[in-house]
């Protein structure tokens, strides 16, 4: 039988060398931010640590399992696709390891692979627009009208609402070069939207 | 009776645009490219807004690794690996697993320890 012995290795560094420690606070810290803000209705479902998966994801590279090609992306970009494929790896094994009868009280377990998830954070929208029916088309229609209702003094966020509302699988980038604004400024409009989501929710 | 339909269909509508909305406040906040902008300050304030601890425990652990890593060097001179300061032990902290514990002498340092996974139950 092969034996499979605790990977105990030297370090194997790309660029990795070239980064600072006050650097490596600073991409570690937005990736946290990343990872608690997009997982986090996930890792409560599953009982999972987001430190513990960006803990993963920081020795992965370190290590050279994940090896960053640094003249292609970004260290910060590289580490949230890690983080996405470490969510990914556990999602697989939990629906595998979970027996089927105990799907419904750990709450739709099936339906949380990574796609779902990320529809779910696309809203309501994308369960509109993918299915064609007149009904749908309806909600859809209405539902739109009712986004711009809610945000209808912003001029921003009614161009935002209505780019996103057509695609939802457009990224903030591709919103911030389609209006010809800056990231910044699709992040200002976040912020308000934010803010005014919190008064209708009366927090 | 047809009232009610409409007054259930409007909050209906008004519940799942104020989802839908949220869905893509959400969307906005854990996009990379936006949270790549933002300063050192900003996303220490919004990691605290959303009560994830900044400076101790998890991310204390994560600094130590980055300085160890730091300080042990690539082997620029091909010297060989020295047991005693130049490893890295990786276990996934995500999945708990039995593994049987067991010392085993390299034959040039100290002794190490070593973990043989169990098959899965």
């Amino acid at each position: 039988m092969a034996r499979n012995w605790a990977k105990i290795v030297p370090s194997q560094r790309g660029g990795l060398e070239s980064i600072t420690e006050n650097q490596w606070a600073h991409i570690l810290q937005k990736l946290r931010l990343h990872t608690w803000r997009r997982y986090r209705s996930l890792s409560e479902r599953l009982g999972l640590d987001l430190d513990d998966v960006v803990h993963q994801a920081l020795l992965d590279t370190l290590d050279g399992k994940r090896s960053w090609p640094n003249e292609e992306v970004d260290l910060f970009y590289f580490l949230c696709g890690v983080v996405r494929s470490i969510i990914s790896h556990r999602l697989e094994r939990e629906k595998r390891s979970v027996p089927l009868e105990n799907l419904e009280s750990r709450g739709s377990v099936d339906d949380s692979d990574l796609a779902s998830v990320e529809a779910m954070i696309g809203g309501s929208i994308g369960e509109y627009l993918r299915y064609e029916s007149i009904y749908n088309r309806l909600v859809y229609d209405r539902l739109i009208e009712q986004m711009y209702e809610l945000v209808k003094d912003d001029q921003e966020l009614i161009n935002i609402v209505g780019l996103w509302s057509t695609d939802p699988n457009l990224k903030p980038s591709e919103l911030a070069e389609e209006l010809g604004v800056s990231i910044g400024e699709i992040r200002n409009a976040q912020k308000r939207l934010r803010r005014r989501l919190n008064v209708l929710r009366g927090k | 009776m047809s009232s009610t339909i409409v007054k259930l269909d409007k909050q209906f509508i008004e519940e799942r645009a104020v989802e839908a909305l949220e869905g893509l406040s959400l969307f906005l906040a854990s996009d990379p490219d936006i949270i790549n902008s933002m300063s050192p300050e900003e996303v220490i304030e919004q990691l605290e807004e959303l009560g994830v601890p900044t400076s101790a425990g998890k991310f204390e652990e994560m600094m130590w690794l980055i300085r160890r890593h730091n300080a042990i060097g690539d082997y620029p001179d091909g010297s060989e690996l020295d047991v005693e300061k130049d490893i890295v032990v990786c276990m996934s902290p995500i999945r708990r697993q039995k593994v049987k514990l067991r010392v085993k002498n390299s034959g040039r340092a100290k002794l190490r320890v070593v973990h043989d996974p169990l098959p899965d139950e």
